[in-house]
């Protein structure tokens, strides 16, 4: 046999894909009933093997043949319960149906491919169980059992009719002989070959028997005998003729002749377009089974039993229906759709073939998309996109829409040539609806259901599980989503690589996720779903999750970032790394993944789509992939923006939300940090880039009064002019505009800025994790534009993602907004504008660092706050109220050994009394030398806070001053004072001050904040010594120039505004005259790298801020020194 | 469009020759589309700045190129007679820019010569070859090589 013609195995190799798609899902759910076999199941991959196969000997494709039928023996076994499906029995036969694919992609060298060793393996399997007795599958008798008992439940309504004559074949069951059928309804017996119409069966025809009536089928039709005797030659061949070919092709045909013509015919035409070759009344053809019944066409039987391959080809759904309706080929391509009318009569012969087409095609189709896959998307030919199966209905509304739109053309034409405004206004309005109406309905048939690419995964997820020995399972949710046929097409991948790296990466072995407290098998679910005018696939697992840190750490690794960017992302930024091209996560390259193609060509891939992908992960939880997809590409709405004079078009996809801000708020909402421009979005900073900056144009203006364009000489957004004083910018605003451009001069009052037309128009874009403000000049309507790609000298031009034509006939650039942020150095939007924040922080911190300080927050009586230091405290114990003792009318606790003194702030403050409770907490200080226990009650809280003190309000006896902390007013304990009013001779030792030369020692003191500098003054001033105050280190630097004879001390802060402590130390030490006075730095908190830092420059001493009792200690150490020297 | 035939070495070729700044260059006749009066154009920031912009041509978005500018020469002077050449390049539609339109020109390949290193400040490579006719030098353009990268 030799291939026939092009159409035919286009038509054969369309089919075979179809079947092929569902055979593998089939093969999966077959595997996972085991031996527990759905044998609808089974028959329907049995059957769809079998057209296979059947296609393929008649096309003269022997490998394909060979390879099905080793496949169709193995399902027959499995069918027959001889075989239970294994795993390992299914991998062969999907291994089989891959090397099949392979075939029927490549149809026409199919037959040079070697298969042998798929072949091979499914006899292995074959021959591993008993050793099939011949098994010649498509033998009615061994099927005959099965099928009926699985016709039942999915085609109720087919019933046999009586049989009418048996079919009688001459002699024995050799083969050899002849048969002979009588023609249903009249005396004349066909008789053929029976070997010959066997072997015809075995290569998957159908044998016809039917009668012609030559004059009215034929003559009446314009042909000639030898015509139909011609065309049925080049489908299939002819067994039988009655009269012979010879008397009908010479034969003359005139009113009187009466004979008609029989023929049995066979050929691979399916029972459902067997009419379109004869085209003559559907009563006349039967077709006859492999055990020689005569049927109908609609599939009743008239004698014997019902045929195997009439309904072998067709799906189960199709029983549905009575009448057994043409479904798969009604929908098929434009054209065949035209001849569904020429099958229909066998349905309903009586009735007009061209109107019950469409009703009764729909109703199946109807149906089946109810059941399982959408009416459009049915083909599902990602591989082969030269015909699209279109639902009829939805041809049929073009049409409609087509007839609609020329009626409306020539309204149009009419009422312009009459120059009727009113009417042309109407048609346009028409026009412009039929036009959205005709856009959708011809976007419906680009549409195809995501479930072509989805079904693929389960075979993905179920192989690659196996390989690497893990235990996953697939749940796939709204395969029924349509998306474009270009995007299904191109979506396939990257989609694969997720589910390949979720099996690969996500989802952790049993063993480790039995562990972790997982159940042993993973779950990940691939979901689709519309939202937004958008469609949305989340691919999830419940794996291990990523690893920002580690991320981060390879990406710093790799130089795709510095440890700087890395330290201020957060988590997700982190997360998103993954995407940097040059990144790949495997740690070792495995077969599946990580074979250097990693996320980052997923992320282009869907770039190119207008796709958005973000990911979400959770340590030990899982991630979770989301991708936006627009839901075609060639028409997209768009935001249309102005700038610089041009218009140019955002893809809704990346738009966020539009801003304007009033030209007068400008100023409150833009910052600067460092070159970056960011707006306060609802709490977050968000970077804001000029588009005419990005593409290097310049900005314009529309001027407000001569709606000129003007260029726009504000070179940052919050035009630095605006710092000055609001008098003085009109005028000298005014004067610098005069300067620039004399032509507006004229423009006396008011600022331009201040003008409506100034506000800033922004357009938050959004591509994946990065986010920020696009600047642009005007905001115009947001529209649905089609894109058309941009000349190949363009292609460089980054920025632009195409263009389109607007509704005037010019030209608009649609931008690229990811690429944009890209070429304003936005590289990760979100950690710019961290860094921005950061930058902004740390000046905020720089600010008040020096007033931070670490506190211990505790109560003495419910409802009065305290805070003390933190840094002076020892220890915090709880003790009983009954363990106190009063000793000498002091109270005490025994405490390892010793007896701790406690006293509570209500002895010397005028606060309110020790709360009463049971138990107590007592906060250990050192107080001269000795510990002191300060009685309190909880709640503790230790907290670093900004010390806004106020020193005078609420100060007393015991109490330094307050601040609001926790929205409570705090009370600041000065333990010192405490234990000084409480035991004043305890400190008798040290009143002793250095004046034994005669005078007072000086001591410069650095401190910028008010409240220690205060503090820290007034007890330096107790002890009795002379200070100098300095509120920096500037400040201090010019007094010690000034009186620097009389300083024999400094002690400073670190942090300072101007000069710091630092710098001052570095400045003293290195002066000759100075150079000899100890310093003393004052922190909050001691950090080691701050020690190291302050012994390089020379600081001789560190000293906790409020911990005055060390730091007076240090003073008379360093003092008493010094004047030993001197 | 159709792809001339000109390595054919009997073949006659019709050249249409237009000006660019003062040398004055043909192409064969058949690549040509259409010859188009200036048309608004829209300008693509950060382009090659041989790029003038784009237009809309009855729906297709073409490149127009100041062939002078892509020669070397100085800009093109938009002027009343300058045109846009709308050629057929690697199924895409290109406009040229020149200064002005001249005639169609009858040539003999046999009778073109292996363009000299420069013509009227051109680059020689961009040329296939010049042809000489009674009183005037055709600079025949290599339009490929010219629209090449």
């Amino acid at each position: 046999m030799t291939i026939q013609d092009d159409e035919t195995l286009q038509m054969y190799v369309e089919e075979s894909i179809e079947h092929l798609e569902n055979i593998e899902n089939d093969f999966l759910a077959i595997e996972q009933d085991g031996a527990d076999i759905n044998e609808d199941l089974v028959n329907k991959v049995y059957r769809a093997a079998h057209s296979i196969k059947g296609g393929a000997g008649f096309m003269g494709l022997t490998n394909i043949k060979d390879l099905t039928h080793e496949m169709e023996n193995i399902l027959g076994k499995i069918r027959s319960r001889e075989l239970v499906p294994t795993s390992a029995i299914v991998n062969s036969l999907l291994r089989a149906s891959d090397a099949l694919k392979g075939l029927i992609a490549d149809v026409l060298k199919s037959n040079d491919i070697d298969i042998t060793v798929h072949v091979e393996e499914l006899q292995n399997v074959l021959s591993g169980e008993t050793p099939p007795a011949n098994p010649a599958p498509e033998a009615p008798s061994p099927s005959a059992d099965n099928r009926t008992g699985t016709r039942t439940p999915s085609a109720p309504v087919v019933e046999e009719l009586p049989v009418v004559e048996s079919p009688a074949p001459d002699a024995g069951l050799d083969g050899k002989e002849k048969v002979n059928i009588p023609y249903p309804g009249s005396s004349h017996v066909c008789t053929f070959d029976r070997k010959t119409a066997a072997e015809l069966f075995q290569e998957g025809k159908y044998v016809y028997l039917a009668k012609i009536d030559l004059l009215a089928d034929v003559v009446a039709k314009g042909k000639k005998p030898k015509d139909i005797v011609e065309e049925m030659e080049q489908t299939g061949s002819l067994i039988y003729a009655y009269p012979d070919i010879a008397g009908v092709t010479t034969k003359v045909v005139d009113q009187n002749t009466q004979d008609p013509f029989f023929v049995v015919f066979a050929t691979i035409l399916k029972p459902t377009d067997i009419n379109v070759l004869f085209e003559i009344d559907e009563q006349n053809i039967y077709a006859i089974t492999e055990n020689y019944a005569v049927q109908t066409l609609s599939g009743e039987t008239v004698t014997g039993e019902k045929p195997l391959q009439s309904e072998a080809a067709t799906e189960p759904v199709v029983e549905q229906l009575p009448d057994t309706a043409p479904e798969p080929d009604i929908p098929d391509t434009v054209e065949a759709a035209t001849s569904t009318g020429i099958n229909e009569p066998e349905a309903e012969p009586q009735e007009k073939p061209e109107y019950t087409a469409a009703p009764s095609a729909v109703s199946v189709e109807l149906q089946e998309s109810a059941g399982m896959s959408p009416p459009v998307s049915k083909g599902g030919k990602t591989e082969h996109d030269t015909s699209l199966r279109v639902h009829v209905s939805l041809l049929d509304q073009l049409m409609t829409l087509a007839g609609e739109l020329v009626l409306s053309r020539n309204q149009l034409i009419q009422s312009m040539s009459s120059n009727d405004v009113r009417a042309s206004e109407i048609a346009g309005q028409r026009i412009d609806l039929i036009t959205s109406e005709l856009q959708e309905a011809i976007m419906l048939t680009r549409m195809q259901s995501i479930g072509n690419v989805f079904n693929k995964f389960p075979r993905v997820v179920r192989d690659l599980s196996q390989t690497l020995g893990k235990q996953v399972e697939l749940t796939l949710e709204g395969k029924g989503v349509e998306l474009d046929k270009t995007i299904i097409e191109a979506i396939g991948d990257p989609l694969t690589h997720l589910v390949r790296n979720a099996v690969d990466h996500g989802v952790e072995r049993p063993d480790i996720r039995r562990k972790s407290g997982k159940s042993p098998v993973g779950q990940i679910y691939l979901k689709a779903y519309h939202e937004a005018g958008q469609v949305n696939i989340e691919i999830s697992d419940d794996g291990k999750g990523l690893d920002g840190k580690q991320l981060a750490e390879k990406a710093v690794e790799k130089g795709l970032i510095s440890e700087e960017e890395a330290k201020v992302m957060s988590d997700k930024e982190k997360v998103n790394l993954i995407f940097l091209p040059g990144f790949s996560t495997a740690d070792r390259v495995t077969d599946v993944s990580g074979r250097g193609v990693g996320m980052d060509v997923v992320k282009t891939n869907l770039d190119k789509l207008g796709g958005v992908i973000d990911i979400d992960s959770e340590i030990g939880k899982g991630s979770t992939i989301r991708i936006k997809l627009p839901l075609t590409l060639a028409i997209i709405p768009c935001q249309i923006v102005m700038t610089g004079g041009e218009r140019y078009a955002i893809p809704q996809v990346n738009l966020e939300e539009l801003l304007r801000i009033p030209a007068d708020q400008v100023k409150n909402r833009i910052e600067r940090v460092g070159n970056a421009e960011v707006v306060r979005l609802r709490g977050n900073l968000l970077p804001l880039v000029k588009l005419s900056d990005i593409i290097g144009i310049d900005a314009m203006y529309s001027d407000p009064e001569t709606h000129e364009l003007k260029i726009d000489r504000r070179k940052s957004i919050i035009d630095r002019r605006l710092n000055k004083t609001e008098d003085i910018v009109s005028d000298s605003d005014k004067r610098e505009v005069r300067a620039e451009d004399p032509q507006i001069e004229q423009r006396t009052e008011g600022d331009r800025r201040y003008h409506a037309a100034s506000a800033l128009n922004i357009v938050v874009v959004s591509t994946g994790s990065m986010k920020y403000g696009l600047v642009v000049d005007e905001l115009h309507d947001s529209e649905e534009i089609v894109v058309k790609p941009l000349g190949r000298h363009l292609k460089k031009c980054k920025g632009y993602a195409g263009a389109t034509i607007m509704g005037d006939g010019r030209v608009a650039l649609i931008l690229d907004v990811g690429n944009l942020a890209q070429m304003a150095g936005l590289t990760s939007v979100e950690s710019a504008l961290k860094a921005a924040d950061l930058a902004k922080k740390n000046q905020e911190i720089s600010k008040s660092i020096r007033d931070r300080q670490s506190l211990l927050v505790f109560r003495s009586a419910d409802d009065e706050q305290f805070a003390a230091p933190l840094n002076l405290v020892e220890r915090i114990e709880k003790i009983k109220q009954t363990d106190i003792e009063y000793v000498g009318g002091k109270r005490v606790i025994k405490y390892r050994g010793g007896s701790l003194p406690l006293f509570s702030i209500d002895e010397v403050a005028n606060v309110k009394a020790l709360s009463e409770n049971e138990n107590l907490l007592v906060i250990v200080f050192i107080v001269a030398g000795k510990e002191v226990g300060l009685l309190a009650i909880g709640p503790v809280d230790a907290m670093e806070t900004t010390l806004d003190m106020d020193p005078t309000t609420l100060k007393q006896t015991g109490i330094m001053g307050s601040a609001i902390l926790n929205k409570h007013t705090t009370l600041l304990v000065d333990v010192f004072e405490i234990v000084q009013c409480l035991n004043p001779e305890w400190f008798e030792s040290q009143e002793a001050v250095q004046d034994h030369v005669g005078e007072v020692p000086t001591i410069l003191f650095a401190e910028d904040s008010n409240f220690f500098r205060n503090q820290v003054k007034a007890s330096m001033v107790e002890e009795g010594y002379k200070v100098i105050e300095a509120e920096d280190g500037a400040v201090a630097w010019e007094l010690l120039q000034e009186r620097g004879d009389e300083i024999s001390l400094v002690v400073t802060d670190i942090e300072m505004p101007n000069i710091n402590g630092f710098q001052l130390t570095k400045m003293i030490k290195s002066d000759p005259h100075f150079s000899h006075l100890p310093i003393i730095a004052l922190t909050t908190l001691a950090g080691d790298e701050d020690i190291a830092m302050g012994s390089k420059v020379g600081i001789d001493d560190y000293q906790i801020k409020l911990d005055r009792e060390k730091l007076l200690r240090s003073i008379y150490d360093f003092l008493s020194n010094n004047y030993g020297k001197r | 469009m159709v792809k001339p035939n000109n390595t054919g070495a009997s073949s006659n070729v019709e050249l249409a020759t237009f000006y660019v700044g003062e040398a004055l260059c043909g192409m064969d006749i058949l690549k040509v589309q259409e010859i188009n009066k200036l048309l608004e154009m829209t300008s693509v920031p950060q382009a090659p700045d041989y790029v003038m912009g784009i237009l809309n041509l009855r729906g297709q978005i073409v490149t127009i190129i100041d062939l002078s500018k892509k020669l070397g020469l100085p800009s093109t002077d938009c002027s009343e007679v300058s045109r846009n050449i709308i050629v057929n390049s690697q199924n895409e539609y290109i406009g040229l820019m020149v200064t002005r339109i001249s005639d169609v020109v009858d040539a003999d390949w046999e009778r073109v010569e292996s363009p000299p290193a420069n013509i009227g400040g051109v680059q020689g490579t961009y040329f296939k070859g010049v042809f000489k006719t009674d009183n005037r030098l055709v600079g025949i353009l290599d339009v490929e090589k010219v629209l090449g990268e």
